[in-house]
């Protein structure tokens, strides 16, 4: 790092002490960059690996599994025969959709009356605390109360719970994007002559609609794959996906459980591909325009 | 046609406006000019609705709006980060106002293409705020407002996020808009410059306070506090006789010892033939009959302060051509010689700037002044607000002028009565 | 405070006392209730199942069960954080292409995930098989039913949790700070221990809770992927509510749990707030 003397008041180069560190700096960042890299691309290999396997072993026409002894749609077929498996299916995906529908409902306007609150703390705890609580107590909290209220446990009992695991999620989400929004296209509208009310459903709402998208995704999901609160609120006739899987599961290991585990994992491909694209098209398409930001 | 009476804004116990009044009146363009935090920004907000005064009332055409919420008030704004909806098109942005008050669509489109015209908008029309350069947001932000046709328009600090350039460009734009349309502007910035180019009145602001409002000119020349005499261009500051005065940089002259010997042995010259009224020698603060003047002459201190020496009212001669050779014209000459402004010093700096030289020059510690104008280096009192040496003088010529300085030089500085400016602080 | 807007407020703070308050009251309430012998509940109140709970056995698994989400928490963050990191540092598209893939296995049932991973651990599961196949080794390893196993299962179900909350606090980090750092001569390591890591605090911490609270009361996967010695807090409740049908102690028991997870989780605020978490820079 020693400065070149005799350069001083020449060429103009830069002392070679500071190049050199910069320099050094960079390659040792490439390095750690790459290293990164690789582990990520590892990582994301093993997150994968399992469900390629269970896939891959869904076709297997044994047993046994390990061993391959055949592609075969055998399994396939037999679910699609069971009824008690189409069954549980359908009650996952209905209560699924109630619970994210009315999450959205109730989480929404919370988030919105949170938001416009000075000192929200004390009230957003009320919101985010079930998220704190271990499963397994929100679970016989829920049980122990439509006991005591005498409420027989059924696909109700299993919407009102899930609701209220997703409404944390949805408050979450939209307080989020409320405070990125700022108050300052608030103050535009009503400074244009909107009224609170219909600032909020030109401006602010339109604006939090990818946000209440992605909440309600992440909802649904949440509600698609919850095992343990379900298990202490549902009833015999609101098996659940996950309900269902969990007996076979218990009885071993079985091709019709890793069958049905693959048609929800491309379910579940499905969906979500589905709803980025849905949420793609309704963002702007920006054509290829203007340099963004400073120029003539 | 806007007034404020007695307007005090308190967050808590934070005193953020004193209480103020102040009259906008029907269009013109105001400006509130002052530093980060001194308010400008809240008194602009109080006048649209988004800040209620603590006490004080807001009037238009005399009735009360104090507490009339913004989308009540025949005010539009043109925000500082321009708060486009992002989601809306140019087009829809524009329309928004008149939508909400729901003007017949012939209307809304009559004034939309007008206003599209206007801020060379048309072919972005269809484009989203993000897809816009930051000048052509800033135009939307305004043909926005303006669309609505509003009473007032109010702008807080809307070229502050534009580069120098572009911001000139619009500064110029706005300006010619609000003639056009006659709409009053209140206009809120920091940087000086700017409001010296575009308003018809300012109103300097510190610290919640008014301190003077006025035309620029009157500003300029006329600063009534210190805060707006250092505030608004640059400025030197004495004292005298227990105020403070102030002379601009470009009335200080600044003349090099060289030509101080010649005046000296012009004067000398001078003296001897004429002497009429003219008092011989070097004799302590005389005055010369019939316009020759001897200037800023010996004081009790002894060292001699040199003076230009002006001829008689009827010019032509050595001094007058002395007069000539460094820049000053004979009259003024004249006056200065008369005058009491000037001490020794050495220079510090010369640097061009915009086809201006400008001087630092670094006055002798112990030099008195001449005339009543006492030592202000006392190391006691800080004159200067920020930090600036309190013995360094800058005067201001333009670039190329005469005489040459050069660093180090021994010179003297000097100005004109008529130039010094008595603050209030 | 309800003025603005308070009829907003009116129903999602009524289903939140109702779903939620009031049932975390009946719980404790339960909790001190004596049980009787065929299972009902009593109308008398009784300390004797926090008594119970004192005993060193059931102490030692809830502390176990801490411990394994703690550790569970610990492996997340070590995994996931240059995970997270990575995927910041990408285009805008490709960010997206990543999150999606690494969201995606986690949108698949937990159960499932468990579930594949008992299929490739097994004794005659997909990896000893290749492993004997390949002769590398001559007995199956027990990769499965044990803790290990158990922390495998749960860090893989809970990875993304953790991956998430880092990636949006990375996201949002400035990069100018990072490279005023370098620019003052910083190592890497050194700028991600000053300027990243004190910055991305409360992505970290976001994730932390995530997986804590979800670990801690868990037995999915210790009943799966477990077997039947990994016993952790979750399972003895799960039984107390079914096979042994004593719900005051299950309830008691819970309490417990949920208070002692809280706690934690309070530490774990302190801890790292003073580590890295508002430190102006």
């Amino acid at each position: 790092m020693g400065r070149n003397e005799t350069d001083l008041g020449g060429a103009g180069r830069e002392p070679a002490g500071r190049m050199e560190r910069a320099n050094r700096g960079v390659t040792s960042r490439n390095v750690y960059r790459r290293a990164v890299a690789a582990y990520s691309a590892a990582m994301l290999a093993v997150l994968h690996a399992p469900l390629v396997v269970l896939i891959a072993y869904s076709f297997n026409d044994s047993r046994i599994n390990a061993a391959w002894s055949g592609f075969t749609w055998k399994w396939y077929v037999s679910l699609f025969g069971n009824e008690r498996v189409l069954e549980a299916l359908g009650n996952s995906l209905y209560i699924a959709g109630m619970s994210t529908v009315i999450a959205a409902l109730l989480g929404v306007p919370a988030a919105v009356w949170l938001h416009r609150l000075r000192r929200r703390a004390l009230w957003s705890g009320l919101f985010y605390l079930p998220q704190l609580m271990p499963d397994i107590f929100m679970g016989l909290a829920l049980l122990i109360l439509f006991s005591r209220l005498s409420i027989p446990l059924g696909k109700w009992t299993v919407i009102a719970a899930h609701v209220t695991f997703c409404v944390p999620v949805v408050v979450l989400f939209v307080l989020a994007r409320l405070s990125g929004i700022g108050r300052e296209l608030e103050e535009a509208a009503y400074d244009l002559g909107a009224t609170p009310r219909q600032a909020f459903f030109r401006v602010t709402l339109p604006l939090l609609v990818p946000a209440i998208v992605s909440a309600m995704l992440l909802s649904f999901t949440m509600s698609l794959d919850d095992f343990v609160i379900t298990f202490f609120v549902a009833g015999p006739e609101s098996t659940t996906l996950p309900l269902y899987i969990y007996g076979l599961v218990k009885r071993g290991v079985s091709p019709e459980v890793n069958a049905l585990s693959a048609l929800m994992v491309a379910v579940t491909i499905l969906l979500l591909a589905g709803a980025e694209l849905a949420r793609r098209r309704g963002e702007t398409p920006s054509r290829a325009v203007q340099p963004k930001r400073k120029e003539t | 046609m806007i007034r404020l009476e007695s307007v005090e804004k308190r967050f808590g116990d934070r005193v953020v406006i004193s209480p103020l009044s102040l009259e906008v009146e029907e269009g013109e363009f105001l400006t509130l000019l002052g530093p980060s935090g001194c308010g400008k920004t809240t008194l602009l907000r109080i006048i649209a609705g988004f800040e209620t005064p603590t006490s004080g009332e807001v009037l238009l055409d005399g009735k009360p709006i104090t507490h009339l919420p913004p989308y009540r008030r025949d005010m539009n704004m043109v925000f500082q980060h321009y708060a486009l909806f992002p989601h809306m098109t140019v087009e829809e942005n524009i329309r928004f106002g008149m939508r909400m008050k729901k003007l017949p669509p012939e209307e809304q489109n009559r004034r939309l293409e007008e206003a599209l015209a206007y801020t060379n908008l048309s072919e972005y029309r269809r484009r989203k705020p993000h897809e816009l350069s930051g000048g052509q947001q800033q135009r939307v932000a305004v043909a926005r407002a303006i669309v609505n046709k509003p009473r007032v328009l109010l702008l807080d600090e809307p070229l502050s996020a534009l580069d120098y350039q572009l911001r000139r460009k619009l500064q110029v734009e706005l300006k010619n808009l609000q003639r056009d349309l006659g709409i009053t502007f209140v206009y809120v910035t920091h940087d000086q410059e700017e409001a010296m180019a575009m308003s018809d009145r300012i109103a300097v602001m510190n610290r919640g306070v008014i301190e003077q409002v006025g035309t620029p000119e009157e500003i300029y020349l006329r600063p009534r506090t210190l805060f707006v005499a250092m505030f608004v261009g640059e400025n030197n500051l004495f004292r005298k006789g227990g105020t403070t005065v102030a002379v601009r940089p470009e009335n200080i002259r600044v003349v090099p010892e060289s030509v101080l010997a010649e005046e000296e042995r012009a004067r000398r010259a001078a003296c001897e033939p004429v002497a009429v009224g003219a008092a011989a020698g070097a004799s302590a603060g005389s005055l010369a009959a019939n316009g020759g003047v001897n200037a800023g002459s010996v004081t009790a201190g002894g060292a001699a302060v040199g003076g230009a020496v002006a001829t008689g009212a009827n010019g032509g001669n050595l001094a007058a051509g002395d007069a000539a050779s460094y820049g000053g014209e004979p009259g003024v000459t004249a006056a200065a010689a008369a005058t009491a402004g000037g001490a020794f010093g050495t220079v510090q700096d010369i640097v061009f700037v915009g086809g201006l030289r400008k001087t630092f020059v670094r006055v002798d510690a112990d030099e008195p002044l001449v005339s009543g104008v006492l030592p202000w280096f006392d190391d006691s009192e800080s004159v200067y607000p920020s930090g600036r040496d309190r013995r360094i003088v800058i005067s201001c010529d333009t670039a190329g002028s005469l005489p040459p300085l050069r660093k180090g030089e021994r010179v003297a500085i000097r100005w004109a009565p008529e130039h010094e400016v008595t603050l209030s602080c | 405070m309800l003025r603005r807007g308070g009829i907003l407020a009116f129903f999602p703070l009524a289903w939140m006392i109702v779903f939620f308050v009031v049932p975390t009251v009946l719980v404790v309430l339960l909790s001190f209730r004596k049980r009787g012998t065929l299972g009902e509940i009593l109308p008398e109140y009784t300390l004797e199942h926090y008594r119970r709970l004192a005993d060193p056995l059931y102490m030692g698994i809830l502390l176990d069960s801490l411990i394994v989400a703690a550790a569970v928490t610990l492996l997340c963050l070590v995994l996931g954080y240059p995970l997270a990191y990575h995927i910041s540092r990408q285009s805008r598209r490709r960010q997206r292409v990543w999150l999606f893939l690494v969201i995606l296995p986690f949108m698949i049932n937990f159960l499932i995930r468990s579930y594949a991973w008992v299929i490739l651990l097994r004794a005659q599961g997909v990896v000893n098989t290749a492993l004997m196949k390949l002769g590398l080794i001559s007995q199956p390893l027990p990769l499965l039913y044990n803790d290990g196993a158990v922390l495998l299962g749960m860090v893989y179900g809970l990875l993304p949790f953790m991956v998430l909350p880092v990636y949006i606090s990375l996201e949002r980090l400035d990069r100018r700070k990072l490279e005023a750092a370098y620019d003052l001569g910083a190592t890497p390591l050194r700028a991600f221990r000053h300027v990243t890591l004190p910055l991305t605090m409360p992505g970290v911490l976001t994730g932390a809770t995530l997986v804590f609270v979800s670990s801690a009361g868990i037995f999915v996967v210790p009943e799966v992927m477990g077997g039947a010695q990994s016993a952790l807090i979750g399972n003895v409740i799960q039984n107390q509510f079914l096979s042994a049908r004593n719900w005051p102690f299950g309830s008691a028991m819970s309490v417990v749990l949920t208070l002692a997870s809280l706690a934690m989780i309070a530490l774990m605020y302190r801890a790292f707030r003073t580590a890295g978490g508002k430190e102006p820079i």
